[in-house]
């Protein structure tokens, strides 16, 4: 670190810089709306204070001391990083130098409009920010991530006038190009972070790269995003149309700094790229496209923005190419000479004449020079903006005695000498495109002094066209009635400054040389920059061509006229590039429409079928992928499992074919009851698997399940209304058949697969062939061999790792279940309010088309005209065609689970209170034999729908006490308290302990574990959901 | 044995994929519920492990190889419950679907209905007039009115 003040941390500060900006935005809009002027002040106060920090950086830690900062995440190559090196820090003091004064120029060009302001500063301060991380950031993701700021602030504020359709889509036009061409950058950067092995610029620039296919392929897409962001040919339509911003960020974003982002990572990258042959192509042969394109349309333009920002598409151009001159290396290093200063050059033309393109805009409600006839003769204010405009101007035409003059010369001798390097001759045409666009910057300033000077009669000045609407020059006359002298003066003097540096560097460079030398990074032979007298005395081939250029203009601005013919920009024209954007624009939305329409049908058969294509083709290329040759005749072999296997064999047939009956079966109570069956076969092949658990939970299960669907279905009609298939079941058949068989393949690809052995230890120190013996191992165990406790004291290994090993999984689980109930709940409780309230009948009406409830006979639970028999069946098959026959049906399904019946009562009575026994015994031992809280809650939800089937409704309500919902909540909260009391003596959540406890006069130690208060709460919520569901849909039959 | 158990799995797939893709909702629900068993199946034959044979309970004398792979049996048996679960809820959105659309075939309830752009104190749906009549049953009458009186 050279020198530097005690006590001060580079990092710190420099982070500081990069930040404050925006962090003084976010501060200043908590300030009220109506602080305009201290609002103003605090905005500029941001970049001047980065702007002091960079220069005490320049001074004082100078520019060779490395990249500094904190790594971030360094997993994801991402570290907060920051380079002030010469190429950043000058890039840093542009930004917040030409902030400052824009600040102070967008005070005067909103006038003391509060609203305004309100929205200005902050978007300003944000754009700042992410252009001082983007110049000054190291880490390749960092730049992208400020990259893409500035993409959304500039975004923000070309889309300024909300309401304007037109503004808002060029903000679209211009947010896709660049952000887009953000996202391809990405790419591109970690492609060559990927293929060069570093991630950063800094480490980049001192790695010699190796040639690599990842190279050129990240070049290109870097190129993109450079070409994207810094309006090069073919992309740079967005940037005209970003004049549709105001003045104060056409100057700042559009053309002083923003744009310059593509032409900073190309000089960030163009010396460790410049050994790929391509990199020099690409860029000249774009760069000098740009140039010759922007050249001319500038001259067709006549609105003042858009020649501006037509010259800064090609004067972008000329740097882009000065880049690709890096590759060309004399003995005095590249050709490319005071690159910095070439950049600076522009900055300090074409900001001052944005700035004043605004302040005539102000004066005049045009911006069309056709309208500015004698804009010189006017007054005095306008006096003083065309000798402005003029200078600006004259920089712009690099005429003599200014920077401009001096950077044309340095950029002609650099392609020259490029040319003498090589011999090249792609590089005489480079020459002869930046003579064109010599001559055209020079043409445009001749025709703007002719308009400025000229007589009034040349045109129609006054009174001027109607840019603005009348209210709205309503507006900018109050405007200026109101606005005092020195915010007035605002609008020209940040122009006068920069337009005095413009030309001290023309004029006295003795003055700017100490800066520049500090920051150029190509002086080449030019040990200092070149002085006023410079050019004539050292002739070179450069003065040659500026002449000719100078004479040329002349000639082409001024002869037609005089020999009568039309000047040459005798009329505007159009950009055809302004209509490669809408067309792609029309493609996409066209284009993704189209497929919308054909993807998201709204049909849940298409969904599924595609879900299921996607099934077929993901897991067939997977299966395909991982080349297992499954051996049929081993798995023959295998058939013969011997005679143990034959009641698989059995249950396993019968399962398929129970399988295609339910497909066969039309009539839809069969239906249900093949399925249970199916149901209850799994149950048995469970079994057979030797999984008792699950056989136990299958079948309770199936028991509600049955008595659920039954419900559902009498609330349900009774066939589909509507003609059966219509299209071919063809692909329904190949979709299943193509799902069959990829499971087919896929059971036998898994089952075959030898497993990786687990990186766990098991207590010899072998690994574990599969996870479950890990838990085999230690269900019952207290402590393991690396002296952790995880056993669960239990024998029951699946009802250990349920409860104990993966007891946060089951917590999940049975919220799950607790939110399907109270989903239930909520839909039919909503819709069950509705139909009861009188002014809705006709959701009874919809309730009645339900062939199978008679809303009849509960006449006493509703208002009477809601209780009518009002429609007749829809749903049926053959509508019954008077009320009558509804009551005359029998009432099947009136009492939903509440059958009358009264052996079932008295069975019932003994029945229940075993079964719940029952269930009370098989949670208690469940942690040792096969059981738990799953089943012990299913076995005690049949009993008390049992109970509920022989005593009617309201028998739960008194058995229970407690509604319902309460078990759920009830459940829910102890599996909470179980999870969260270890927690309180410090153990991870859900940490559960065993241990023995030897009752008096009992030989036999009773084993207590807390996980059965866990278990207990997963009871409580089985039996709530259980009960909630089925009770809920029962009373749906039972109410009406 | 596992080639059996595959072909079982795969007949289950198949013919729950075949409801699946029905017209009906009701349809699609039964596919789903078979679909869950057959998936259950997967997991369950995926997880066999060659040595084990004993269901998975300790002390019973068994050497700790010899017992099947209790892992996936943990996973089924919470997948068995929420498959319970998301029946209950399925079947009730059945209902309620049945109820406001009177409709359960999925092309009919994909098209778009058209709402008519009627003010919402428009006198309520005559609910007497199409008594009966197999033509005036249009449910999708009664679902409009509906609408427009919720709008």
């Amino acid at each position: 670190m050279a020198g530097g003040i005690p006590g001060m941390d580079w990092t710190s500060l420099i982070s500081f810089a990069v930040i404050c900006p925006a962090l003084f935005g976010l501060i200043g809009m908590i300030a009220p709306r109506y602080f305009i002027t201290q609002r103003v002040w605090w905005s500029i106060l941001a970049p001047l204070v980065s702007f002091l920090i960079f220069s005490a950086c320049l001074l004082w830690r100078g520019v060779d001391a490395g990249p500094l900062g904190v790594g971030w995440m360094p997993s994801l190559q991402l570290s907060l990083t920051f380079q002030p090196d010469r190429l950043g820090l000058f890039f840093a003091l542009l930004v917040s130098g030409i902030g400052a004064l824009i600040m102070l120029y967008a005070r005067a060009y909103f006038g003391p409009d509060q609203y305004a302001l309100y929205r200005i500063y902050p978007s300003l301060l944000l754009f700042t920010t992410g252009m001082l991380g983007l110049v000054l950031a190291d880490s390749f993701v960092l730049m992208v991530m400020f990259w893409e700021l500035t993409s959304v602030s500039s975004f923000l504020l070309i889309g300024w006038e909300r309401d304007d359709p037109a503004a808002v889509k060029n903000a679209m036009q211009a947010f896709f190009i660049t952000s887009g061409g953000g996202v391809v950058l990405l790419g591109g950067l970690i492609l060559l972070g990927l293929a060069s092995g570093c991630w950063s610029f800094s480490a980049l620039a001192q790695l010699q790269l190796s040639a690599d296919w990842r190279l050129p392929v990240a070049l290109g897409m870097i190129f993109v995003g450079v070409v994207a962001k810094s309006a090069q040919w073919p992309l740079h339509s967005w940037l005209p149309n970003a004049m549709a911003a105001p003045t104060p960020v056409s100057a700042y974003l559009h053309s002083a700094t923003m744009v310059k982002a593509g032409v900073y990572l190309v000089a960030r990258l163009a010396t460790p790229l410049a050994i790929l042959p391509m990199w020099p192509v690409l860029l000249i042969t774009v760069g000098t496209i740009t140039i010759l394109l922007g050249a001319y349309v500038a001259l067709r333009k006549t609105d003042l923005k858009l020649i501006f920002a037509y010259a800064t598409v090609s004067q972008l151009g000329l740097l882009i190419c000065m880049y690709g001159l890096e590759a060309y290396r004399g003995d005095s290093g590249s050709a490319v000479l005071w690159d910095i200063t070439q950049i600076l050059n522009h900055a300090l033309y074409k900001a001052p004449l944005f700035i004043l393109a605004g302040a005539i805009a102000h004066l005049y409600f045009t911006r069309d020079l056709r309208d500015l006839y004698g804009f010189f003769h006017q007054g005095k204010d306008e006096r003083r903006l065309a000798i402005l405009l003029l200078l600006a101007m004259y920089a712009m035409a690099a005429g003599p005695l200014t920077l401009g003059f001096t950077a044309k010369e340095l950029f002609l001798t650099s392609v020259y000498d490029a040319y003498k390097l090589s011999g090249d001759w792609a590089l005489l045409v480079v020459l002869a495109a930046v003579a064109c666009q010599g001559v055209v910057n020079m043409v445009i300033f001749i025709r703007f002094a002719l308009t400025l000077l000229g007589p009034e009669s040349a045109g129609n000045a006054q009174p001027p066209h109607d840019l603005g609407a009348e209210e709205e020059r309503i507006a900018y006359e109050d405007y200026h009635a109101i606005q005092t002298s020195f915010w007035a003066s605002m609008l020209w003097i940040p122009a006068a400054i920069l337009l005095a540096l413009q030309y001290i560097g023309g004029l006295f460079p003795a003055l700017l040389n100490p800066a520049l030398q500090l920051l150029e990074r190509h002086p080449g032979h030019y040990s200092s920059l070149p002085g006023l007298w410079h050019a004539l005395t050292h002739p070179s081939i450069a003065l040659g061509i500026s002449v000719l250029i100078i004479v040329s203009s002349f000639a082409l601005a001024l002869l037609p006229v005089r020999m009568g013919y039309a000047p040459i920009w005798r009329n505007s024209i159009h950009d055809i590039h302004e209509k490669l954007f809408p067309a792609f624009y029309r493609l996409v939305t066209h284009g993704g429409g189209r497929l919308f329409s054909v993807v998201q049908t709204g049909n849940v058969r298409t969904y599924l079928g595609i879900i299921c294509a996607a099934l077929i083709l993901l897991v067939g290329w997977a299966l395909n992928r991982t080349g297992d040759s499954i051996s049929l005749s081993e798995q023959f072999n295998d058939v013969v499992g011997g005679w143990r296997a034959l009641p698989l064999y059995a249950f396993g047939t019968l399962a398929g074919l129970a399988a295609l009956l339910m497909v066969l079966v039309q009539v839809r109570g069969g239906r249900v009851m093949v399925l249970s069956a199916i149901g209850y076969t799994v149950a048995v092949i469970f079994y057979l698997y030797s999984a008792p658990d699950l056989a136990l939970t299958q079948v309770s299960i199936e028991i509600v399940a049955l008595i659920l669907f039954l419900l559902a279905l009498g609330l349900l009609p009774r066939t589909s209304r509507f003609p059966r298939e219509k299209g071919s079941k063809i692909p329904r058949l190949l979709l299943s058949i193509g799902v069959a068989a990829v499971m087919f393949w896929l059971t036998l690809s898994v089952s075959q697969k030898n497993r990786p052995p687990m990186p766990v230890l098991n207590a010899e120190g072998q690994p574990f062939t599969h996870l479950g013996q890990f838990f085999v191992r230690n269900a019952e165990k207290a402590v393991d061999v690396q002296g952790r406790h995880p056993g669960g004291g239990g024998k029951n290994v699946v009802n250990v790792i349920l409860v104990d090993f993966r007891g946060l999984d089951t917590f999940g689980e049975i919220t799950v279940l607790g939110i399907a109930a109270l989903g239930v709940l909520l839909l039919l409780h909503r819709h069950r309010n509705q139909s009861v309230d009188a002014t809705h009948r006709k959701f009874v009406l919809l309730n009645d088309m339900n062939p199978l409830s008679y809303a009849s006979d509960d006449a006493d639970r509703l208002s009477s005209p809601v209780s009518e028999p009002i429609s007749a069946s829809v749903a049926d098959q053959q509508p019954v065609s008077n009320p009558e026959n509804l009551s005359n049906r029998p009432p099947r399904w009136r009492h939903g689970l509440s059958l009358t019946s009264e052996p079932l009562r008295i069975a019932t009575k003994l029945i229940v209170p075993l079964s719940l026994l029952f269930a009370l015994f098989i949670f208690f031992k469940g942690h040792q034999l096969p059981g738990g809280g799953f089943v012990a809650g299913l076995m005690a939800a049949i009993a008390l729908l049992a109970h509920r089937m022989a005593h009617g409704r309201e028998s739960l309500r008194h058995m229970l006490s407690i509604p319902v919902r309460w078990l759920m909540a009830a459940g829910l909260s102890l599996t909470i308290l179980a999870g969260l009391g270890p927690t309180l003596l410090g153990h991870p959540f859900l940490t559960s302990r065993f241990g023995h406890l030897t009752i008096p006069g009992s030989t036999v130690p009773f084993e207590w574990t807390t996980a059965l208060v866990f278990d207990l709460g997963v009871m409580l919520i089985v039996l709530g959901v259980v009960l909630a569901m089925i009770n809920a849909l029962s009373e749906e039959l039972e109410i009406r | 044995m596992t080639i059996f158990i595959a072909t079982i799995i795969a007949v289950l797939f198949g013919c729950a994929v075949y409801l699946m893709l029905g017209r009906e909702l009701k349809e699609i629900c039964m596919g789903l519920f078979l679909l869950s068993h057959a998936a259950n199946l997967v997991i369950l034959e995926a997880g066999r492990t060659p040595g084990g044979v004993f269901v998975p309970v300790l002390g019973e004398g068994h050497l700790l190889s010899q017992l099947v792979d209790p892992l996936p049996q943990a996973l089924i048996l919470t997948a068995i419950v929420i498959g319970f679960a998301v029946q209950g809820f399925l079947l009730t959105l059945l209902v309620v679907t049945w109820r406001r659309a009177a409709s359960l075939n999925t092309a009919q309830l994909a098209q778009p209905q058209p709402l008519p752009i009627a003010p919402a104190s428009s006198s309520p749906p005559h609910v007497d007039q199409p008594q009966g009549q197999s033509t005036g049953n249009d449910p999708t009458t009664i679902l409009t009115t509906d609408r427009q009186e919720h709008r």
